[in-house]
């Protein structure tokens, strides 16, 4: 795309400034059923996505279609949208930070293996799975998945800046059947080195997952001591993420409105956002406005310390962007998002957890994210799965029970907090936990 | 565009390397976003989305490709790097390719192209007020417009050329009531495959009351009481349990890899025999509706279940080679990016016997499901849950106090086979349905439904 002339011509419609932000992804997604390839996708795609401001307002347009001949339509329908806009808040195009933190530059060296190595790996995967325990009945989805993407953002304020980063993701799921009962179970790993990856240790912990929940019955309605494993505590905190975003202070859609300051947690939590965790699979030195990216606690001990915000939700609120402005989407607006958002782990041991356990239910799975958890109220009732313990001994394991709480009451409660931290493709990452206490609805 | 020539000469370098079909997807789609909250325009987007799909088959082998490099170019390097996923000896596959000629039975008559942004945001400020003015404890209302304008052409190696335009249209609105240390929110949509003229047809103020008031209603609800009882399902986005506890376990996706619990059950008695359920894509311009599906096959009513027997699964081409079976008109894609796989359009149980009062009458002590939120569920096991925004308790054959906080929590075929009450006021409700191929409009309806035991889990105390 011819940028001179986007950035001539938007200056002669009043556009008064305007930004190109350019995405390059190249992938491969392969996925096996019962050893044959079943699914063997590439692909290589190129989007633009263009905002501009125009009286005040950021129109944004973007485009997959790049012919130069779309640039005068493109910046005609960016008009017409900055026209329809009644937004209070300003926006901004950002002219660039003073500095930018180094990121550790890692060789993307799976875009080196041919594509039949990747074949074979899974091949071994699903191997590894179903000799491992003769309950395992198949293995419903083995497959291997790889981008790379390359991000451009250029500016009529002269700002350039470019990024390259990518991963691999290894994932399974294996069936497990008895005579009386089918299981599923799932694991993945994410990694830029596809030597990093112990296939063994994989198939291990997806057969444990599918295995161990055959047979498992709901168990008697009431309060239990609850410990969630560190994956499942992550997905809970991923589906409430949004309250510690400056946008849904703005829409006053957070129960954590007013709250700076004020202990929202029980001392033992601590809640970070860190773009260069070196733990993560992706660091960020900008965001996708430009902004340099930095580490901060989100809560500190327990303490409420900080909204995330992009330039756009500090200004309303008087404050500094936190370098948290990223799009979900090449044609979605810049909205506030964590870039790799943990717990910080603490000193016990899972298997310690579940001995301090007297009667309680150690949970190692939830469905339902996306119906099940009301991100503004904190309210939540997850299908969960797991294993009830008795006597700080594992007895047996349970399916189709209820959990339900409060996502900040739960934070209250939290009596430990396990050495267990792992980052999950959600870039969430989190020990696990132990809780006082949570309603569970079963029998 | 594509000439013909040019179609050919793609689709023969697909199959250089021993594929026996081939198939290009073009896409040109226009995706508009209006977003009405706290009083203000909030979000004005477009996105042009633009691009191909390649596909090459051989028996029921699948390689598949996308660019948004469309030119001729383009599409010749994509094919020729897809095609070193087969290495096989060429066959000897003639064609011409030929364009079907379908009749429109989903027009817009009101082109969502040719709206001004000024006179949508009018429907929005319609839904917007009604609802804010609703109640004082309406604290938060916030209404979108969701558009999807598709060109799609296809052409393949059968010799087909099939386009389809589409116009989905969304109006959704959001309600959140509160009340100190309590937040309740609401929701609803109207949409469909067709334009703006939707949005004249129905009354706005009516849909805009009714969303407000379940928020006010639930917001001084007392929580669940976690338990098992009878519960009845109201109709219209009531049906999202068909589609995600049985539709999904349907899908050929699942039944060809012996995934699915109703695998090789056709003709067996899998639900009551009060119980039948279709899927019919044709239906003129409801939101899971097309011409053509993703593979441009017209589509058609497929029953799925007749008085309680399995009669079809969904299946598309390349499943269709796996099971040696009928391809059902229901393979569809998200966009060029996805590879097409079977999935529903609009579906829904048929109307039954008996009244909705009559469901309520005859239930001594049960939970009502009024308002159903989203879900989801394993294929592997049916086991499913589903999150309820709007729930009563029916106490002595009344509807009594609402709850709030209630899941629904069950087994797909064991569900099918429980109901024991279908009444006759049969309403689809719009959803965005997730699988394999991305991310789709589909409907989900059903009349009011009677299920003989459920567990509904909540966080109210022991009872």
């Amino acid at each position: 795309m011819n940028y001179e002339y986007l950035f001539k011509r938007a200056q002669e419609l009043n556009i008064t400034d305007i930004e190109v932000y350019t995405e390059v992804k190249e992938g491969l997604d392969i996925s096996l059923f019962n050893g044959a390839v079943d699914k063997n996708v590439m692909y290589k795609t190129t989007g633009i996505a263009l905002r501009g401001l125009y009286n005040g307002q950021m129109g944004y347009v973007s485009s997959e279609n790049l012919a130069d001949d779309k640039i005068d339509y493109l910046l005609e329908r960016l008009i017409d949208k900055a026209k329809v806009l009644t937004l209070d808040e300003k926006s901004f195009i950002y002219e660039g930070s003073d500095s930018y933190p180094e990121v550790e530059e890692r060789a993307l060296t799976f875009t080196e293996v041919p594509t039949w190595e990747k074949i074979k790996l899974l091949q071994e995967l699903e191997t590894k799975i179903k000799e491992k325990d003769i309950r395992i009945a198949s293995v419903a989805n083995c497959m291997y998945r790889e981008t790379k993407v390359t991000i451009e953002i250029r500016n009529s304020k002269g700002l350039y800046l470019t990024k390259t980063d990518g991963y691999c993701f290894i994932y399974a799921s294996a069936v497990a059947k008895d005579e009386s009962d089918v299981k599923s179970g799932s694991d993945y790993r994410i990694v830029k080195d596809l030597s990093e990856i112990n296939l063994d240790r994989l198939a291990e912990s997806i057969v444990k997952r599918a295995v161990g929940l055959l047979n498992a019955t709901p168990v008697e309605s009431k309060k239990y001591p609850i410990i969630l494993e560190n994956e499942v505590f992550a997905d809970i905190l991923g589906a409430f993420q949004s309250m510690f975003s400056g946008e849904s202070l703005l829409k006053k859609l957070t129960l954590l409105k007013d709250k700076i300051g004020e202990q929202v947690a029980n001392t033992n939590i601590t809640i970070v956002d860190d773009p260069l965790c070196k733990e993560a699979h992706i660091q960020h030195s900008f965001d996708d406005e430009g902004v340099s990216c930095s580490r901060k606690e989100i809560i500190s001990k327990g303490v409420f310390k900080t909204f995330l915000h992009n330039l756009k939700t500090a200004n309303a609120l008087n404050t500094q962007s936190t370098g948290n402005g990223f799009k979900a989407s090449l044609n979605s607006p810049v909205g506030v998002r964590y870039t790799n958002l943990y717990v910080e782990k603490g000193y016990s041991s899972l298997e310690d957890m579940i001995k301090s356990v007297q009667e309680g239910l150690l949970i190692t799975s939830v469905q339902g994210l996306h119906s099940g958890v009301n991100p503004i109220s904190g309210d939540f009732s997850l299908q969960s799965s797991g294993y009830l313990i008795q006597n700080g001994v594992i007895t047996k394991p349970v399916n189709l029970i209820v959990i339900a709480g409060n996502f900040l009451e739960m934070l209250k409660n939290v009596e430990e907090v396990g050495n267990d931290l792992v980052f999950t493709y959600q870039h969430i990452g989190c020990p696990s936990i132990k809780i006082s206490a949570l309603q569970v609805s079963g029998e | 565009m594509l000439s013909k020539e040019e179609a050919k000469l793609v689709l023969e370098t697909c199959l250089e390397t021993g594929g026996d079909f081939a198939e290009i997807f073009l896409e040109d789609t226009v995706q508009n976003d209006l977003e009405l909250s706290g009083g203000k325009i909030t979000k004005s987007n477009t996105s042009l989305i633009h691009g191909a799909g390649l596909r090459i088959l051989r028996d029921d082998q699948e390689v598949y490709g996308y660019t948004n490099d469309t030119s001729l170019q383009g599409l010749l390097t994509l094919a020729n790097s897809l095609k070193t996923g087969f290495n096989y000896e060429k066959l000897n596959i003639s064609f011409d390719l030929e364009e079907v000629d379908l009749p429109n039975n989903h027009l817009a008559v009101i082109n969502p192209l040719s709206l001004s942004n000024v006179d949508k945001i009018k429907y929005l400020q319609t839904v917007y007020e009604t609802a804010k003015n609703y109640h004082e404890s309406i604290t938060q209302v916030i209404a979108t417009i969701w558009e999807h304008n598709q060109i799609v052409t296809i052409y393949n190696t059968e010799g087909r050329i099939a386009k389809d335009e589409r116009h989905h249209v969304r109006l959704t609105l959001n309600v959140v009531a509160s009340k100190p240390g309590v937040m309740q929110t609401a929701h609803d949509s109207i949409g469909g495959n067709c334009g703006y003229e939707l949005f004249d047809q129905r009354d706005l103020v009516a849909f805009a009351q009714d969303v407000a008031q379940s928020a006010v209603t639930m917001l001084e609800a007392e929580e669940m009481v976690g338990q098992m009882l009878p519960v009845v399902i109201h109709n219209g986005f009531g049906g999202v349990i068909l589609h995600e506890a049985c539709g999904h376990a349907l899908e050929a996706t699942s039944v060809a890899k012996g995934l699915s619990v109703f695998c090789g059950k056709l003709g067996e008695q899998i639900a009551s025999p009060i119980v039948t359920a279709v899927d019919d894509g044709t239906l003129p311009n409801y939101w899971g509706s097309a011409n053509i599906d993703d593979e441009g096959t017209p589509t058609r009513r497929n029953v799925l279940i007749e008085n309680g027997i399995l009669k079809s699964y969904f299946v598309d081409k390349r499943n269709a080679r796996k099971m040696k079976c009928e391809i059902t008109g229901s393979a569809r894609r998200q966009s060029y990016r996805f590879s097409p796989t079977s999935r529903m359009t609009n579906t829904f149980f048929v109307n039954g016997n008996s009244t909705f009062e009559e469901i309520i009458k005859n239930t001594e002590y049960g939970f009502f499901a009024k308002r159903m939120g989203g879900g989801s569920v394993n294929p592997a096991t049916g086991e499913f849950n589903f999150a309820v925004n709007e729930g009563y308790m029916i106490e002595n054959g009344k509807i009594t106090r609402p709850v709030r906080g209630a899941t629904l929590v069950g087994n797909g075929a064991d569900i099918l086979k429980q109901i024991d009450m279908i009444a006759n006021n049969l309403s689809t409700g719009h959803g965005m349905c997730g699988s394999l191929s991305g991310s789709i409009p589909a409907d989900v309806g059903q009349p009011t439904i009677r299920v003989k035991k459920m567990t509904v889990g909540g966080r109210g105390g022991k009872k």
